[in-house]
């Protein structure tokens, strides 16, 4: 009798508890589910349409809907930047012209301002170009960390703007004389006109291999090179150590070899087929080289961005 | 105090084990109930649906998608399989393995090892997309054929 009587009143105290637990459940699981929702409708309605107006990065002012693709999948860096020059501190809610536009990435998220859109390598977890979110400034970082509950979506792009027209990866430096490689690419009509082209290196170390170019010309043995990595000009004033950058603009801007040794031994790019020869030199180490071409006038820096990448969407509450 | 005097106790009958029982059964429930796996395991399979489609589209916009196909029409299937293979490889996640099939015509998975198969049928969650291609059939005809990418979470297998 007194066991029936324990066991009924464990199961009436058990099932109040579990009522509770399941109030408790279904409302954090709306709640989260709604984040989730959001999240998802966003990161679709940003990598699947191109916004409105369609060229919104053109004049940032006319946005009416968020979108950050020129076609499904395909990232405009063009229009990430633009977002991103909106959300900057010293930006965002500083420019009553502009408020509509912010009112429109807000709706986005559910008329909220705790977001932030990431560029990244998924395999590595590294960023691939600066993130974004409202009052974004440079050296700090979003709520995101000091908030409990996350929701992450990461959806796969394609980089509209890179396009890599030629490369050869994994060249390793073996011991004896340093082989030759020779890397041909074609400029199309018009291509030296309305796009800038790099060559860009991979190096395995941040110093090795030592890679000479030439472009357009045979390797010479008097070694009068176009471009040489790592770059052999002494450091800015001022800098402790030398900035080892290896990307070099053939033809940047409507102008021919940047930046390298010689402008009287370059020989420029023309359209049809052109070429560049390549040795590689120094420790036993690996370089990947590409062939990278952006619209004109594009920064620089995205020669360093993949042709694709994983945009990725957090949202927090 | 003799030990006979002392007839206090506890009988089981098999009511009591029974209620037990259920008592037990109620409080795995309610204790199961108040995990958190399950919104998560659903996220997750979103995201590898996500994976196969935008895996599929930026195929497709690299202008990937079409060479293979070119390679498959024209018999090439070993540049097809490497084509393939180094381009999911460059684009999924390493803890995200693939099948990619193409018709009856190419089957690639992540390596040649010979167990995938087996794995793949073991698989407990896979997300699949599919587009359509065209090749030539009979009589000067176009079959449609699909392009299948099925994806899941795993180890890879490395060739024997």
């Amino acid at each position: 009798m007194f066991f029936a009587l324990t066991l009924t009143v464990l199961v009436v105290c058990y099932s109040g508890l579990a009522l509770e637990q399941a109030r408790r459940q279904a409302e954090g699981y709306a709640l989260r589910y709604s984040l989730e929702r959001t999240a998802n409708d966003a990161a679709d309605v940003l990598i699947k349409t191109v916004g409105r107006p369609s060229n919104w990065e053109e004049n940032v002012e006319n946005l009416e809907t968020l979108g950050l693709v020129l076609a499904p999948n395909r990232l405009s860096m063009k229009k990430f930047e633009e977002l991103r020059s909106l959300c900057a501190w010293e930006n965002w809610g500083n420019n009553p012209a502009k408020s509509d536009a912010e009112q429109a990435v807000r709706d986005l998220f559910g008329n909220s301002e705790n977001f932030e859109i990431r560029l990244i390598d998924e395999n590595t977890g590294e960023e691939m170009w600066q993130s974004i979110w409202p009052r974004w400034q440079s050296g700090t970082t979003s709520g995101a960390a000091a908030s409990l509950e996350v929701v992450v979506v990461k959806r796969l792009v394609a980089i509209t703007e890179i396009d890599i027209r030629e490369e050869i990866r994994g060249i390793l430096r073996i011991s004896g004389p340093p082989h030759i490689y020779r890397l041909d690419f074609e400029v199309e009509s018009g291509g030296l006109d309305t796009l800038d082209w790099y060559i860009v290196l991979r190096p395995s170390k941040t110093t090795q291999p030592v890679v000479k170019i030439w472009v357009n010309r045979e390797v010479e043995e008097t070694e009068t090179w176009d471009y040489h990595f790592p770059d052999m000009k002494p450091p800015f004033y001022g800098q402790e150590e030398p900035i080892y950058q290896p990307i070099y603009k053939i033809r940047y801007h409507g102008e021919d070899g940047v930046g390298a040794q010689s402008a009287e031994n370059f020989v420029p790019l023309h359209e049809g087929s052109n070429f560049i020869e390549i040795k590689v030199t120094g420790a036993e180490e690996t370089v990947d080289v590409f062939i990278i071409v952006l619209p004109r006038c594009s920064p620089s820096g995205w020669t360093l961005l993949g042709e694709f990448g994983t945009l990725e969407v957090r949202l927090w509450r | 105090m003799s030990f006979r005097k002392d007839r206090r106790g506890f009988i089981f009958s098999l009511d009591a084990t029974l209620a037990m029982l259920i008592v037990l059964i109620v409080m795995a429930g309610v204790a199961r109930m108040a995990g958190p796996e399950l919104v998560y395991g659903q996220h997750g399979y979103l995201r590898l649906e996500r994976y196969a489609n935008d895996t599929l589209e930026v195929m497709q916009l690299r202008g990937k998608m079409d060479l293979i196909v070119n390679y498959v029409k024209q018999e090439y299937s070993e540049n097809a399989e490497n084509l393939t293979r180094s381009e999911l490889r460059k684009i999924l996640p390493t803890e995200v393995q693939f099948k990619f099939v193409v018709g009856d015509r190419l089957t690639v998975y992540p390596s040649d090892a010979a167990d995938w198969d087996t794995t793949f049928s073991n698989v407990e969650e896979i997300a699949v997309a599919t587009r359509m291609t065209t090749f030539p059939g009979n009589q000067n005809e176009e079959a449609f054929e699909p392009i299948t990418l099925y994806v899941w979470r795993g180890p890879t297998l490395e060739e024997d």
